[in-house]
């Protein structure tokens, strides 16, 4: 790091151990990060790059989600959201997932089905937001704005119960 | 933490209800500069019906340059009754001062349109929500929603053809409203929120008062500034601009005319070179 280089590897193992470490204060997550980042394209102009993805999108191939809620049980994403494709495409390196809201559809965590996220700066933004403000990498994680009251529709094609 | 609502149409949607019916949500992610979220909409941006195609690094060229000289409008009262926060409401005013001081012009001013047209048209995005619900591969058990979820599903079944027309009437009236404001404006300043971040659980979803309105009226009072441009599809911005006495983020918002986010993220560029936030970091933080 001294020398200004990084391989896409040193990235993620970095981004691991930041994220390992303030999670056990911000419970953000929704499953152990991945033991390798899904696949992306290294030529991508963000290759490497770790991305958290939300548990509300985008779908991501392979990636369980529950859309915050706790209605869904074992749901797994069989086919990229067009979103992620373009995030594959672009080199980021999704790691895991952050927690989310029932549907997306409150701005905040905190329901009796949400996870408890915790953390000094709550409130205003979910999961992503936790993470990222807490860390001090570049890592991307899915957002909309806060109070954004979020149509959820990708479930019926991707779910593979 | 920096959070750009790109225009709708600008990142893929997944449509629920009709093609007319424009759904509130939008994709995209956060990013710590403006010049990651930048990178990352030249690599995910569509272009927009009507917009010509560029090449590649569209935003990222944008933003090594300046703007030119802009009609800025600034206002901090929201369209509802809600009470803006004082700490809020000043972190929005010294961006705005900012700005006219690095040379644009400055004009107290907002869209003129109605509260309960933000309500009725936020109500797309729970008629959308609920009908995915009702057309999962798996029957909804709506004992294990949370109590909104619940509301909202009633909703959803009970919302006929007029309901949704309604709904997107009142989308089309802000959308409109919007769009006479950027008529005579070249950029909108706002607080993000109307108050500093809540403690979890103060919005709580799982609370069976009152019905779905109800609580989006509750949620705008949290949030009156962004919910207009949610229904509306302007391309919006959100800069960690300000800290509360109490270490509290503050976000300044920026809403830039449809497509405009070259100049949002141009003027979002000066505004992080002139007020960078990257020295102030939260006390749990991994560096």
């Amino acid at each position: 790091m001294l020398r200004g280089e990084l391989t896409a590897d040193e990235i993620v193992e970095c981004a691991r151990a930041a994220v390992e470490s303030v999670n056990p204060d911000l419970n953000a997550l929704t499953l152990p990060l991945l033991d390798e980042p899904q696949e992306y394209d290294a030529d991508g102009c963000l290759a490497g790059v770790p991305l958290l993805i939300k548990d509300s999108s985008p779908f991501a191939r392979g990636m369980p989600f529950s859309l915050g809620s706790r209605a869904i049980r074992g749901a797994v994403a069989t086919q990229d959201h067009q979103l992620m494709t373009g995030f594959r495409s672009a080199g980021l390196a999704a790691l895991g997932q952050t927690t989310a809201p029932e549907r997306a559809l409150p701005p905040n965590l905190g329901g009796t089905a949400s996870h408890g996220i915790r953390g000094r700066w709550t409130g205003a933004w979910e999961g992503p937001a936790a993470v990222l403000l807490h860390w001090s990498l570049p890592v991307r994680s899915l957002w909309r704005m806060a109070t954004t009251v979020r149509a959820r529709s990708g479930f019926r094609p991707l779910a593979a119960e | 933490m920096i959070g750009l609502k790109p225009s709708r149409g600008r990142t893929p949607r997944t449509a629920t209800l009709s093609a007319s019916a424009q759904e509130p949500a939008v994709e995209f992610a956060v990013t710590k500069s403006v010049r990651d979220t930048a990178q990352l909409l030249d690599a995910v941006g569509l272009s927009l019906p009507g917009e010509p195609a560029w090449g590649s690094g569209r935003y990222v060229t944008a933003i090594s340059r300046a703007p030119r000289r802009l009609k800025i409008g600034i206002s901090t009262e929201p369209w509802n009754a809600t009470a803006v926060d004082h700490q809020v409401a000043a972190a929005a005013v010294a961006a705005a001062e900012m700005l006219e001081w690095i040379g644009h012009s400055l004009v107290p001013g907002k869209p003129r349109l109605d509260s309960e047209d933000i309500v009725e048209g936020e109500m797309l995005a729970i008629y959308a929500a609920g009908r995915a619900m009702l057309s999962a591969p798996r029957p909804v058990d709506a004992s294990l929603l949370e109590a909104v979820s619940r509301l909202v599903l009633v909703e959803a079944s009970a919302a006929d053809a007029g309901a949704l027309h309604a709904a997107t009437q009142a989308q089309r009236r802000i959308t409109a409203a919007v769009d006479r404001f950027f008529e005579v404006h070249d950029l909108l300043v706002t607080p993000t929120l109307a108050q500093l971040p809540l403690r979890h659980g103060t919005l709580d979803y799982d609370d069976p008062e009152g019905d779905v309105r109800a609580w989006l009226r509750k949620l705008f009072d949290y949030g009156p500034f962004t919910a207009v441009f949610n229904v509306s599809g302007h391309p919006a911005i959100s800069l960690p601009l300000a800290e509360s006495r109490e270490g509290l983020p503050i976000g300044v918002q920026l809403v830039a005319p449809m497509g405009g986010e070259d100049l949002l993220l141009q003027v979002a560029a000066e505004l992080e070179q002139a007020m960078p936030w990257t020295g102030r970091q939260p006390s749990i933080f991994a560096g």
